[in-house]
């Protein structure tokens, strides 16, 4: 961040025309499951969210979350399996653990949490992905582009 | 059953000088087959850990020395990580650094029954540079300490180690008054000839324990409470680092960032000219090295669950961050939410080494 | 520069009515590495793939990007067209832009195209970072573990052992057959389980290839696909089944007379020692501890005293045994909803109220009245009985949601056999709909309405209490729109089918899914219905959902067919994603090791790095992101391939 980003000039006002882009790391086999169903049902929900398949959420990196916020996403989602139901047993167990840590660090400094989203979605729930996404969609629009791009 | 002893601080020595004889002493009579120290560099300028096995090496030995130019724990991962080296070696560690060899222990970087924990007493330290002043314009470190308590490092004011938590054997001066060192061990070949510590001693050394843990809770707080001030938000965060170099001294110097090379050192962290120029297009500029918060933020994300708060990376800055402040006031809210205070035992289970069915559900 | 094509198929409309495939094509063949970018309308078709094969050939393309639908659809048909004409099948990869862009955006189109760019753009950065993999070739074992011994399980073993497979039927009471054993007659044919389940029971039990484990559960279950290792726990029988000949002296002996009967559902007793029924394979005796005097007090021990072969020992002889397993099916079946349920039927608290499966025992030969239909409280013959259908099923305010799915049949059987045994009582049913939609079914309904003369009323009872020895029920005949009331001397409850009871705690020792019911979860419910998420591990029977016998019996034989092809060879071949150790930055601090579920990665105590066993991974890339030095790292996804994945979809194109 220069001295020039920091007096705003740098900074895209939050507005109607605001458009977040979001970043999701989708489980293969829940979430992204469930994004599929939610597809093949035509249940629409907004374009913001760019998905990446990942096999399991224990593979998201702390590193992933930080490396989508720093460079512009203005929200990042990880969707996996409910507790108990991780296809490698534990995955979800360790995502949960290793990624709360993100959300301290992140909460510790304000360095707006919020943006950042773990959800629990399995392969049947196509209308909890659409919820979610819609949701997190909106409350990212009303927070306005993330100030973390380009610290 | 842990034995409490005593050395006399006789005339002419100081607690430094009547330590190191009954050190000196364990190595002479191979109770000890060496001994890693803090030893004078630069006639006393500054002090560094030594591995000696001459007793007669020792005479510019230090175990007080208040200065730590780097963390001990990183020289026991070091000394024992590939293999620890036959015999008993004794290493003579502040509690700060025996928290770092906790916590490398776990990590399988330190194998800490190899060695003989000798733990002290630690009133804190100045900083390499400040002692090299000190001793440059002739004045006595620990006096100037005495005198002027804020010439010590912000990680030992705010010291969460006041208490020695690990140890094979003790060198305690808390309220000693400079006339006496307890020595505790369980293990009676340490103790050789010692008197027993008299009615007193160490009750005397548990108040000056909790006097100083007073003290330092408050620093603490006052610390903090500026950190909440100035150190908040994207702005605050930016400002903090806004000096930086990238040059990872604060990684290099980190006794608990154990890895070969560190990952943001690595081939991922190389751009074609053609993608830093996309990136300056869509942000306007890019500081250049790249990935300042990205190093920052990731480093703490990998480590600060294990940060023992030591400092190391303060005293490590070339250009004056208050690093250490930033992953300090971080760990403290970290590490409770998986109920781990870092170096404080090596029966912990790592944070991300283990994990609860019904624990932290996101919100 | 590497040689990328991207290929955008239109699926007919499904994606080009949504996405500007030109603008798609135009913006994608800017990237630098993309050396060729065309659409087609149909890519999964075979012109569409000779396209795409003829492409590869002609401009030497040296990875692809497939532009389509969800790669669980797809990735296998264009990985394999790729590796026919000689292209490594992992340098192909798929932009989902059917299921994650076209269908969910049909009404933005231009952000919708801005969001198949991006992912096909993304693609593309990932797949010029892949490498080349080969298929993981791991031997196996030519073994079938099947749980659960009712005739799911014992066609699928009967199968397998007949493919010359060596199959461990396991089985946790003391005798195979299961549910079916218990039943009267079946519908639609009327045949008795004695006729046609027990010549299979034989079979299995004398077949050479399969061991049957009685009075055994699944203690732990190790190991993936073509090995696994399964801990068998032989629970106490403290009968030495070596010297027992199943004569039955100590079911004659045995004061503890008491027991209600699992095989009777209740409506007879059985004894401590114990043969469940007549026709029990293996036919041993069990001492059941929670009711043995001896094992309990120390008092009695008559059997031990009168066994002619001297089999009982009391001896608690719980034994684990280790298995190696190529192949899992899990035939658990199912249970009715508990009697606790249903107190406002008058289950459990009127005596002649009683459940479908307990009222089969009434009908059997085999049963307690030798297939006389006796009323439980005093033994009389019921003149009028009162059969209510869907209780707990379609009732998803109070119960179970789901249809039960054998309840209108075995109803209409069990109306129609009480006629045969009754012959001037009547029967009365109550439905909601007559659901019979099998071979037969239908005509066998028709004929209990037309030809037995069972009385059928479209409606739901509200109240069913006893009055001066008979039970009224109370109701609404919902074609008709009166209410009725009946004088009944018998309710049968046609209660919902549910889960096995464990399933969920087997379920997790097999790393499978159960529905929110229970069910066992197929991998696709009309394309994988045998198979599970987890390879090598199938499903047969009711443990999937309610089914009636031939159902499960064609599903039985589907499940061996799976086992049998994945056992037909000696190796199996795994996808060669997983993961890998850099040695040079491994620094050998073990977080990877306390990641991995599968101990299919660990430091090596001589060199101090972590290594992975290519056997055991199962690619999840957990220990890639626990590896703080990224020493460990899931083999084609990289944190680089990752991290320009992000720059693509928080920048735009990479390169410009």
């Amino acid at each position: 961040m220069t001295d020039k980003d920091r007096k705003g000039e740098g900074k895209a006002a939050a507005g109607d025309d605001f458009e977040p882009v979001i970043v999701g790391f989708f489980c293969n086999w829940c979430t992204a499951s469930a994004a599929d169903l939610a597809g093949t049902s035509r249940m629409q929900y907004p374009p913001n969210v760019r998905p990446i398949r990942v096999m399991c959420t224990g593979s998201v990196d702390t590193s992933f979350v930080l490396r989508a916020l720093l460079e512009g996403a203005d929200g990042v989602m990880v969707g996996g399996c409910h507790p108990g139901d991780c296809h490698y047993v534990t995955g979800n167990y360790r995502a949960r653990r290793r990624l709360t840590g993100v959300i301290k660090i992140l909460e510790a400094l304000a360095l707006d949490p919020e943006r950042f989203r773990f959800e629990w979605i399995s392969a049947s729930e196509g209308a909890k992905f659409v919820k979610v996404v819609t949701e997190f969609t909106e409350d990212i629009k009303r927070m306005g582009p993330s100030p973390l791009k380009g610290l | 059953m842990a034995e409490e002893r005593i050395i006399k601080v006789g005339k002419g020595e100081t607690p430094s000088t009547a330590a190191l004889a009954h050190l000196e002493q364990l190595l002479t009579s191979g109770h000890l087959d060496g001994l890693m120290i803090p030893m004078s560099m630069g006639g006393g300028r500054t002090f560094m850990h030594v591995l000696v096995t001459d007793p007669d090496a020792l005479a510019d030995a230090d175990p007080f020395a208040p200065v730590m130019p780097v963390n001990g724990g990183t020289s026991v991962s070091r000394l024992t990580k590939l293999e620890a080296p036959s015999g008993r070696i004794g290493v003579v560690l502040r509690p700060c650094e025996i928290a770092a060899a906790i916590e490398l222990h776990k990590l399988l970087q330190v194998r800490l029954g190899d060695v003989v924990v000798i733990g002290v007493d630690c009133p804190g330290t100045i900083s390499v540079k400040d002692h090299i002043d000190l001793v440059d314009a002739g004045k006595d470190p620990l006096s100037a300490v005495a005198e002027e308590p804020g010439l010590l490092r912000e990680a030992c004011m705010t010291c969460d180690w006041t208490r020695v938590q690990y140890h094979d054997m003790l060198l305690g001066t808390f309220g000693s008054d400079g006339t006496h060192v307890i020595v505790v061990s369980e293990d009676e070949t340490l103790l050789g000839g010692l008197d027993k510590a008299p009615k007193g001693a160490l009750e005397a050394r548990e108040s000056t324990i909790e006097k100083i843990e007073d003290i330092r809770v408050k620093t603490t707080e006052a610390v903090e409470k500026e950190v909440d001030e100035h150190l908040q938000g994207p702005e605050g965060v930016a400002r903090h680092w806004e000096t930086c170099i990238v040059c990872h001294n604060c990684m290099e110097q980190c006794p608990v960032c154990y890895c070969n090379e560190c990952f943001f050192e690595s081939q991922t962290f190389r751009y074609e000219g053609d993608k830093m120029m996309l990136w300056a297009r869509n942000r306007g500029s890019l500081d250049m090295p790249t990935d300042k918060a990205m190093f920052h933020l990731g480093r703490m994300a990998h480590m600060v669950a294990t940060c023992i708060g030591c400092g190391m990376c303060t005293q490590a800055c070339p250009v004056g961050i208050n690093v250490g402040r930033a992953f300090k006031y971080v760990a403290s809210r970290v590490q409770p939410v998986y109920d781990y205070k870092a170096g404080r035992s090596v029966d912990d289970p790592l944070p991300q080494a283990t994990y609860l069915e019904d624990e932290l559900e996101p919100r | 520069m590497p040689r990328i094509g991207v290929f955008v198929c239109h699926c007919g409309l499904n994606i080009a009515a949504t996405v500007d495939i030109a603008k798609v094509i135009d913006r994608v063949s800017q990237h630098p590495a993309v050396a060729h970018a065309e659409d087609y309308i149909f890519m999964c078709s075979d012109p569409g793939q000779l396209l795409v094969q003829g492409k590869i050939q002609e401009l030497g393309l040296d990875g692809l990007v497939m532009a389509n639908c969800s790669p669980t659809l797809h990735e296998r048909t264009f990985r394999n067209a790729a590796a026919l004409v000689g292209l490594n099948p992992y340098l192909v990869e798929i932009a989902n832009i059917r299921e994650a862009v076209s269908w969910p955006h049909m009404k933005e189109p231009e952000r919708a195209t801005e969001k198949a760019i991006e992912i096909i753009l993304a693609t593309v950065e990932k797949v010029r970072q892949n490498t080349e993999l080969h298929t993981i070739k791991v031997p196996v074992t030519h073994s079938v573990m099947i749980i659960g011994g009712g005739v799911a399980g014992i066609q699928a073993a009967l199968d397998c052992a007949d493919a010359g497979l060596e199959v461990h039927l396991v089985e946790r009471t003391s005798s195979i057959g299961g549910m079916m054993a218990s039943l009267s007659e079946t519908f639609p044919t009327l045949d008795c389980p004695q006729c046609i389940l027990t010549p299979k029971m034989t079979q299995a039990g004398k077949h050479p290839n399969i061991r049957i484990h009685a009075y055994s559960e699944i203690e732990e279950v190790s190991g993936f696909v073509g090995n696994f290792q399964a801990k068998v726990r032989h629970k106490a029988t403290y009968i030495d089944w070596s010297k027992c000949t199943g004569c039955g002296v100590c079911m004659t002996v045995c004061p503890t007379k008491k027991i209600p009967s699992e095989y009777n559902h209740g409506m007879a007793n059985r004894t401590a020692a114990y043969i469940p029924f007549p026709q029990a394979v293996p036919n041993r005796a069990v001492i059941d501890d929670k009711n043995c005097l001896w094992l309990l007090k120390g008092k009695c021990g008559i059997c031990a005293k009168k066994c002619p072969a001297e089999a009982i020992h009391y001896e608690d002889n719980t034994e684990i045994e280790e298995l190696e397993i190529g192949a899992i099916i899990v035939a658990t079946g199912m249970e009715v909803l508990p009697v606790e349920h249903f107190g406002e039927y008058g289950l459990g608290k009127i005596p002649d109220v009683v459940t479908g499966i307990q009222f089969e025992r009434l009908l059997a030969p085999s049963g307690p009245t030798a297939g006389k239909v006796q009323r439980p409280s005093d033994g009389t013959e019921p003149k009028e009985i009162a059969f209510l259908q869907c209780i707990g099923s379609r009732d998803p305010a109070n119960y179970k949601p789901y249809c039960s799915k054998v309840c209108c049949m075995y109803t209409g059987k069990q109306a129609m056999l009480y006629k045969h045994a009754v012959h001037d009582g009547q029967a009365f049913v109550f439905y909601i709909d007559i659901r019979s939609d099998g071979k037969g079914y239908e005509e066998f309904i028709q004929r209990a309405m037309e030809e037995e003369k069972v009385l059928y009323i479209r409606g739901k009872v509200s109240k069913v209490f006893e009055d001066e020895g008979k039970i009224v029920v109370w109701g609404t005949d919902t074609l008709t729109g009166k209410w009725i009331e009946l004088r009944v001397d018998m309710v049968v409850l046609a209660t919902a089918a549910v889960a096995s009871s464990g399933v969920n705690e087997l379920a997790s020792k097999l790393r499978i899914t159960t529905d929110e019911h229970g069910w066992l979860k197929e991998a696709h419910l009309k394309l994988q219905p045998v198979e599970t998420l987890t390879a090598g591990i199938y499903l047969a029977g009711a443990a999937q959902f309610v089914k009636d016998i031939s159902d499960t019996v064609a599903q039985a034989s589907g499940a061996a067919a799976k086992a049998i092809a994945l056992l037909s060879k000696d190796h199996l071949e795994r996808v060669p994603i997983i993961a890998c150790v850099d040695q040079d930055l491994c620094v050998g601090c073990g977080y990877c090791e306390t990641f991995c579920a599968y101990g299919a990665i660990a430091v090596d105590p001589v060199t101090g790095k972590a290594e992975v066993n290519e056997g055991l991974c199962e690619g999840c890339g957990g220990c890639a992101a626990h590896c703080p030095s990224g020493a460990a790292t899931l083999t084609n996804y990289g944190k680089k391939q990752v991290f320009d994945m992000i720059t693509t979809f928080t920048n735009g194109q990479v390169v410009q």
